[in-house]
């Protein structure tokens, strides 16, 4: 998953891929504009239009295509430095190639042999062709950040859509329940009817749209629902405690991604207490935590007991799942933290209220 | 007919013993919860038939299966299951029957009609091929017509002698077939082979000792037993011990 993760990481970053065709041709065709443009501002009536225009386009060509090579090599390792240091390498590698071409051109078309700095017409000449290429590229700059924080917005939300399909309800819970509900038809047709009940609700909200938020309080509806189901499932082995204190928080609008805390429970029955004999005891405690300045947050604490093999490795897949939709939605803010201690396992998740400043800062 | 029913679920036995009850009223069915009673039941009364869940918590149903292979006359087998992919396809595979839950009638009374016995071999290749199964938690054993399991956690070590394999546990010794390499490859985590003839469990592992021919040996924790160690393994079993 990790490199899956950094192959797209850089696929995504903020400089394009300038060894392909189309975009060489673009890019052919922006520096002819340039260049038009540049002989319209500045030609005089007694040259030649497209003499002029030969010259400049030439000119540009060298410094774009020049460039266009550098960016293309360095690609992969430009988009994993930081924004500041992309913009900074762009330009001055952009400066570079300008001031090469400004020299040889100096030296190829007027034949003026390179005496450093000697004339002030040879040394103007270099100056506004580097600082117009630097004003360029920070316009440029500027254009291909927004671009790509637009399209990381995009990757992300689809990511989390998803993710969040994943997440839904497993087969053997599916199937274990219609199992209980066959059996206490039966039995005790009051107990089938609830369970259907309880089902329903779970399928209903796995139904949603992906994506959609929903609140604390609702998520903890579905966990009581799912529990219930399986209460009648494996009998008094299944105990639970729920905790929750909340102070400044309304758990009826703080909001989380639908099914963030209930595959974590539903991994506490199916790795812990199902595989015990005697069963054991799930607590959950859901409190208020400070996460950064002025950020508050929840964290949700499920802990079960384990038997002493450590047995299958299901667990990991729904808990990396609730993990990179958390990171997707909250970036750094949002936390789990899994402990293991012996026969006693515990999953912390951590997540901050979602406001307009922390949406901001993601 | 003597049926038994294995589940650790209460609802789910009781499903399947009413409609048991309805197809084969003049049967008479049996309760386990555990892999563990299943076996106990065995043992005591002659089984024809035997439901086993897959997933039940210390010894699962595969596990369960390949020890009521052991018993003289074992037992038909059939699987019960709500889902599981990988364990299914290496049933199919291997012409293992097994049912789906919740069960439907028609498909249970194929599924009896139609019961066969399994042999090892066909348990064992299923668990190979089932990625997602556990290792045996269990030695089995057959001590006068009776299959006896010896957990693995309690084993100090396999050594082989001639034909069989003892086994030293913390209840005694054992005699086994099962063949000391297989033993090695199924249990490598735990166990570490030290002689061309014994596997020793490594958290029993307390040191090494010396005798006056310069020959190497290894001293078990709560075990008096002093193992040799054999030149080619002695390196490895060093650092073993270093470690620990």
């Amino acid at each position: 998953m990790e490199s899956l993760n950094s192959i797209k990481a850089s696929e995504r970053g903020i400089i394009p891929d300038f060894c392909q065709l189309p975009r060489v041709f673009m890019l052919v065709l922006l520096s002819e504009l340039l260049a038009v443009l540049f002989t319209l501002l500045t030609h005089q009536i007694h040259h030649s239009f497209w003499l002029q225009l030969g010259e400049n386009s030439l000119f540009t060509l060298w410094v774009s295509l020049g460039s266009g090579a550098i960016l293309c090599l360095l690609r992969r390792w430009l988009n994993d430095l930081s924004i500041i240091s992309v913009t900074l390498f762009t330009c001055a590698s952009v400066s570079f190639v300008t001031m090469l071409a400004s020299l040889a051109a100096l030296f190829l078309f007027y034949n003026q042999p390179l005496v450093w700095f000697q004339h002030q017409e040879q040394s103007w000449f270099i100056f506004r062709n580097t600082l117009s290429a630097l004003l360029i590229t920070l316009v440029w700059m500027r254009y291909l950040y927004l671009r790509q924080q637009v399209l990381n917005g995009i990757v992300s939300e689809s990511e989390a859509q998803f993710k969040a399909l994943q997440a839904r309800i497993q087969p053997h819970f599916l199937f274990n329940t219609l199992n209980t509900i066959a059996s206490l038809i039966a039995i005790n047709a009051q107990r089938a009817e609830s369970t259907l009940e309880h089902l329903s609700v779970l399928l209903r909200s796995s139904l949603k749209p992906a994506g959609d938020l929903i609140s604390l309080s609702q998520e903890i509806e579905l966990c009581k629902n799912y529990l219930e189901i399986e209460k009648e499932r494996l009998g008094p082995k299944l105990t639970m405690n729920w905790n929750v204190a909340l102070q400044d928080i309304d758990s009826e609008k703080f909001t989380i991604p639908p099914f963030t805390l209930q595959p974590l429970v539903e991994n506490a029955v199916y790795h812990g207490i199902q595989r015990l004999a005697e069963g054991g005891l799930i607590e959950i405690n859901i409190e208020q935590v400070a996460i950064k300045n002025k950020t508050t947050g929840v964290q949700i604490k499920v802990s079960n007991p384990l038997p002493d093999d450590p047995g299958l490795s299901g667990n990991q897949m729904a808990q990396s799942n609730i993990e990179q939709r958390l990171s997707i939605r909250y970036g750094p803010l949002a936390t789990m933290k899994v402990n293991r201690e012996q026969n006693q396992y515990s999953v912390t998740v951590t997540i901050p209220e979602l406001n307009d400043e922390s949406i901001n800062n993601r | 007919m003597n049926l038994l029913i294995t589940d650790d679920e209460p609802l789910a036995r009781q499903r399947l013993e009413r409609m048991l009850a309805e197809s084969n009223p003049n049967s008479k069915v049996f309760e386990a919860s555990t892999g563990r009673e299943a076996l106990d039941i065995c043992n005591k009364t002659s089984i024809d038939l035997v439901f086993l869940d897959i997933r039940m918590p210390e010894m699962d149903g595969l596990e369960a299966a390949g020890h009521l292979m052991q018993l003289e006359n074992p037992p038909a087998v059939i699987f019960v299951t709500a889902y599981d992919d990988y364990a299914l396809d290496a049933f199919s595979v291997n012409a293992i029957d097994y049912l789906l839950k919740p069960i439907n009638r028609e498909n249970l009374a194929k599924a009896i009609a139609k019961a066969s016995r399994l042999n090892s071999i066909q348990i064992q290749k299923a668990v190979e091929q089932t990625p997602d199964a556990s290792n045996r938690k269990h030695i089995s054993a057959r001590i006068r017509g009776e299959v006896r399991l010896v957990p693995v956690n309690d084993i100090f070590y396999f050594q082989a002698d001639q034909k069989y394999i003892n086994v030293k546990h913390k209840g005694g010794e054992t005699l086994i077939e099962d063949p000391l390499k297989q033993l090695e490859k199924e249990f490598s985590d735990q166990f570490v082979r030290i002689h061309r003839n014994a596997l020793v469990n490594k958290q029993y592992i307390h040191g090494l000792t010396k005798n006056e021919k310069g020959h190497l040996f290894i001293v078990l924790k709560d075990c008096e037993d002093e193992l040799e160690v054999s030149r080619r393994h002695a390196a490895e079993i060093r650092k073993l011990v270093k470690q620990l």
